[in-house]
């Protein structure tokens, strides 16, 4: 028995309506279903990722070259395999210190990683972003729009400074044992609470235009089902 | 030896120690009574005096030791006519014995040990006392006794138990009892229900003088005064040596002073002075009557006037009272004045006399009151019965019953206050939902409300100028990282860009640094082509490389050499033996990247690991509208980071717009408009109203402020 696709893209759009709808009935509280969809969404995902990591990582580069070439192989997977194997002592409490040193390694090269990437490819460049607007010299921006470039760096210095000064949190202690920062850290971390609140406004402004184009697109789909049904129907 | 323990702190001290090593009391008394005599019971009308010997008492005076060794010659026939006084008594407690089954015996095995403390010290007094009646017994019928001795005489054998010992001798003395509340009627009552075989038992056997004390039968020696506050009391063997001697042997002995106390200070007054009589201070006289001890000295004193007038009335009145009195009842009232008197006298002195104890052992042995501590500390070797029991007052007993009643409250389980969750507002949730919904309704069934976008911002500008700038048969690398909630959102925002590059005949290489991007990346590129008409198929429009593992490090592994990191593809195929990526070695080999991805931790990472792998004029991001603050500090930049940034359903409207070919961010942008033009009315609708309400509530809450 075969089925015809219109027939499974009518299915599999009737099953998208249905964990739709139910993910919707979340509005009337938490409850049976709602919690099956989402254990399902998960267990979906974590499954996928077994898959996803055995056949983009396991097979691929361990296996493969084992079963292709051995000798070369075993040369080529001996290290990892090794460290990968040492990791599996992290299961157990009391040797677990036995994988310390491929962690290590995991650790350090992704901190190394992160760490070289972040000064050279944001926080260099962001200085240079906001220095580069007081070297009129250099700046490629017309003469005509000098003025105005100058007054943006101006603000965006003072913003960044700002946003900077509201986290520090060095304070000096009072004789009534208190402390407090400086009055002038003090003011100026307050402007930079500004600046922050309009990051966070945008950010968040954001995250609702990302919700209410997947609702735009749930209801799409509702309604495709709805038209789709009544001209099969 | 066994350890012996100090009677004063109740330490244990090694054997062989005379001193304790705590607090330095005897631990041995300094005369021992000799084992011969320790062993015979206590017995009625015998004293348990011991004669000592000058060799073990060499501090005692010469007149002491005398007196003590002629007594000691007497002591013989003492005891023999004693015992003949006391054979028809013990005939007598045989019988009672016989019939109370030996309960009151002292041959019942009762040891020195069980004999309580204040039992112990009773019988040691009664025993002391029966000596001295038992002396002044034996020269009662030889020598002549005062007037006031024969009246004692006869009161005693007239009313033997009027005074029975168990009332004068106290038993309850300081330290064996300190701390119990004497006025307790039933610690009273033991106490005498323990006392009560004994004076039901002495009053058979006290002879005449046994009330009397030993002070008595003697004369008041003319001690100077301060010789008074330590006045030797004389044994019963002195007494009885007195008893015997002659008035003028007496007086000679009297008028004898020992060497001892003639060595004391203020022995310098003649014999025969007397002290002189107390007189009241200048300041005192005509204001205080001097003390009278004569009616001659009596008459002297001049009584205030309204004092003679009571006199003169009162005078008569007796006289007339008396003249009609018998002689007989005139005799009787002269006796009962002089015994009243008498009887007034005695229970205090009596009482006085009986809390002094008397010495039975050592050097003092025989006199009164000159260790008085002693018995009542250094005896007390088993303490009473009452001392192990809680003595509880009312107060302590409430105060206990109430703190017992606190304990099992505390320990009562109490029901936990169920917190207060916060109701879930189902219905502003179902009202929002439905503005939501009706107006994405409709916005797909009146899309003409909403008006397409226009104006051309200058990051589509940029991505528009950077596609249109490649070549053709390009090669564009497409790194994908998105989830499937945000899937529509970046395929409205990519979907025209991506029809641009798929017009142009660009061949793709999707990539994915998280595990559900390259499904996403496949899913893309084929709505991309559906809706746009184009025939692209995997292997002949796009590669797909699939997951990249190692976050961070796997995107700089990635930039550094591709081939070797990602070496096949999803399917399994080797990926750079393709024909259109046999050129690529290297990311610069690419005509384009593209990083589409939500999440803007990543988008971050990817700038930071592709700068300096790509040129940033072939560098694109399209990401969501939540990622866009982030990574427009990247695009605006001077020098820039990266060449455009694309971000949500706006820039892909606008792309659209721009190329003239509406696609999927069209299709949805009518209800995008809708919604969120609803969602700003809501919000704002729900400002007003939470303001109004705070405003409404607030004199509410600034009276409930005043009150606290």
């Amino acid at each position: 028995m075969t089925l015809d696709v219109p027939y499974l893209d009518l299915l599999g759009s009737a099953l998208g309506v249905l964990l739709t709808l139910l993910v919707f009935s979340y509005l009337l509280g938490d409850h049976f279903l709602v919690r099956l969809v989402f254990y399902g969404y998960i267990g979906l995902m974590a499954g996928f990722a077994v898959v996803i990591a055995f056949n983009s990582v396991l097979y691929p580069l361990l296996l493969q070259p084992l079963i292709d070439d051995p000798l070369a192989g075993w040369m080529q997977v001996a290290v990892p395999l090794l460290l990968s194997g040492l990791l599996c002592f992290k299961v157990s409490t009391r040797l677990s210190r036995i994988g310390n040193l491929s962690l290590a390694f995991l650790v350090g090269v992704s901190l190394a990683a992160l760490i070289g990437g972040a000064i050279q490819g944001t926080l260099m460049p962001q200085l240079s972003a906001v220095i580069s607007p007081f070297d009129l010299e250099r700046s490629s921006v017309a003469a005509a729009d000098r003025f105005s470039g100058l007054i943006e760096g101006f603000l965006i210095l003072f913003g960044t400074v700002a946003t900077l000064a509201y986290f520090h949190f060095g304070a000096r202690p009072r004789f009534s044992g208190s402390a407090r920062r400086l009055e002038w850290i003090e003011a100026l971390s307050w402007v930079g609470q500004i600046f922050i609140a309009i990051a966070l406004g945008l950010i968040f402004a954001g995250l609702l235009r990302a919700g209410f184009v997947a609702l735009v697109e749930r209801v799409q789909v509702l309604l495709n089902f709805v038209i789709t049904l009544q001209q099969g129907f | 030896m066994e350890a012996q323990r100090c009677p004063m702190c109740g330490r244990v001290n090694p054997p062989g120690l005379e001193v304790c090593q705590y607090c330095q009391a005897r631990l041995k008394p300094l005369w021992v009574e000799p084992p011969q005599d320790s062993s015979p019971s206590i017995e009625v009308g015998s004293t348990r005096a011991r004669t000592p010997s000058a060799s073990n008492e060499p501090l005692l005076p010469d007149w002491l030791l005398e007196s003590r060794l002629d007594l000691g010659g007497e002591s013989s026939p003492r005891m023999s006519e004693q015992d003949d006084s006391e054979q028809p008594l013990s005939e007598e407690a045989s019988a009672d014995e016989e019939r109370f089954g030996g309960l009151f015996s002292d041959e019942l095995g009762e040891t020195e040990e069980d004999v309580p403390e204040w039992l112990r010290s009773l019988r040691d007094e009664s025993e002391s006392d029966q000596g001295v009646t038992a002396t002044a017994a034996i020269e009662e019928g030889s020598e002549p006794i005062p007037f006031w001795l024969d009246f004692e005489e006869g009161k005693a054998e007239e009313s033997p138990s009027e005074a029975p010992p168990s009332e004068k001798v106290l038993p309850f003395h300081e330290m064996p009892f300190e701390g119990l509340d004497l006025e307790d009627e039933s610690l009273l009552s033991e106490i005498t229900a323990e006392a009560k075989p004994i004076s039901a038992e002495e009053p058979q056997t006290v002879p005449p003088f046994e009330t009397l004390e030993p002070f008595l039968l003697e004369e008041q020696p003319s001690f100077p005064p301060q010789e008074q506050g330590v006045p030797p009391q004389p044994s019963a063997s002195t007494l009885q040596e007195r008893a015997s001697l002659s008035p003028e042997a007496a007086e000679d002995w009297m008028s004898e002073i020992p060497s001892w106390l003639d060595a004391l200070p203020g022995q310098d007054w003649e014999e025969g002075e007397t002290a002189a009589p107390e007189t009241p201070p200048e300041f005192l006289e005509g204001i205080v009557p001097p003390f009278v001890e004569t009616e001659e000295e009596l008459s002297d004193i001049e009584f205030p006037a309204w004092l003679g007038q009571i006199e003169s009335t009162l005078e008569p009145q007796l006289e007339s009272l008396m003249d009609t009195l018998t002689p007989a009842e005139t005799e009787t009232l002269l006796q009962e004045e002089s015994l009243g008197e008498i009887s007034q006298e005695q229970p205090a002195q009596s009482l006085a006399q009986e809390e002094i104890p008397v010495e039975v052992v050592g050097p003092l042995h025989g006199l009164r009151g000159i260790l008085p501590a002693e018995p009542l500390v250094a005896e007390q070797k088993k303490p009473s019965k009452a001392l192990s029991e809680l003595l509880v007052t009312d107060k302590q007993r409430a105060q206990a019953e109430l703190f017992l009643k606190l304990i099992e409250e505390e320990g009562k389980p109490k029901p936990m206050p169920s917190p207060k969750r916060a109701r879930p507002h189902i219905l502003w949730r179902m009202l929002i939902f439905f503005a939501l919904f009706a107006g994405a309704i409709l916005g797909f069934v009146q899309p003409q409300f909403a008006t397409p976008p226009q104006e051309l911002s200058v990051g589509v500008f940029d991505a528009m100028q950077a596609v249109n700038q490649l070549p053709a048969q390009a090669s564009v690398l497409l790194v994908v990282d998105i989830e499937g909630q945000d899937f529509a959102e970046m395929q409205a925002t990519t979907a025209a860009m991506l029809d641009q590059m798929m017009i142009k005949g660009a061949f793709f290489v999707l990539v994915s640094a998280n595990q559900s991007g390259a499904l996403q990346a496949d899913r893309l590129l084929r709505e991309v082509s559906r809706l746009s008409g184009h025939q692209y198929q995997p292997s002949s429009g796009w590669v797909n490389l699939g997951y990249l593992p190692g976050g961070v490090a796997g995107m700089q592994a990635f930039s550094q050499s591709l081939t070797e990191v990602l070496p096949f593809t999803i399917d399994g195929e080797v990926a750079w033996q393709n024909d259109r990526l046999r050129n690529i070695r290297t990311l610069s080999d690419f005509d384009l990247v593209v990083v589409i991805t939500e999440d803007s931790t990543r988008a971050r990472q990817w700038v930071e690991q592709l700068k300096g792998h790509v040129l940033e004029s072939r560098l694109l991001f399209a990401v969501s509208a939540q990622v866009e603050p982030l990574i427009r500090s990247y695009y605006e930049a001077n020098p820039r980071q990266i060449q455009s940034v694309l971000a949500g359903i706006r820039d892909g409207a606008i792309y659209e717009t721009q190329t003239a070919r509406p696609g999927w961010a069209m299709k949805l942008w009518g209800a995008y408009t809708l919604v969120v033009l609803t969602a700003i009315a809501l919000i704002l609708v729900g400002s007003v109203f939470y303001a109004v309400l705070a405003l409404l509530n607030r004199p509410q809450a600034q009276g409930e402020g005043k009150e606290r």
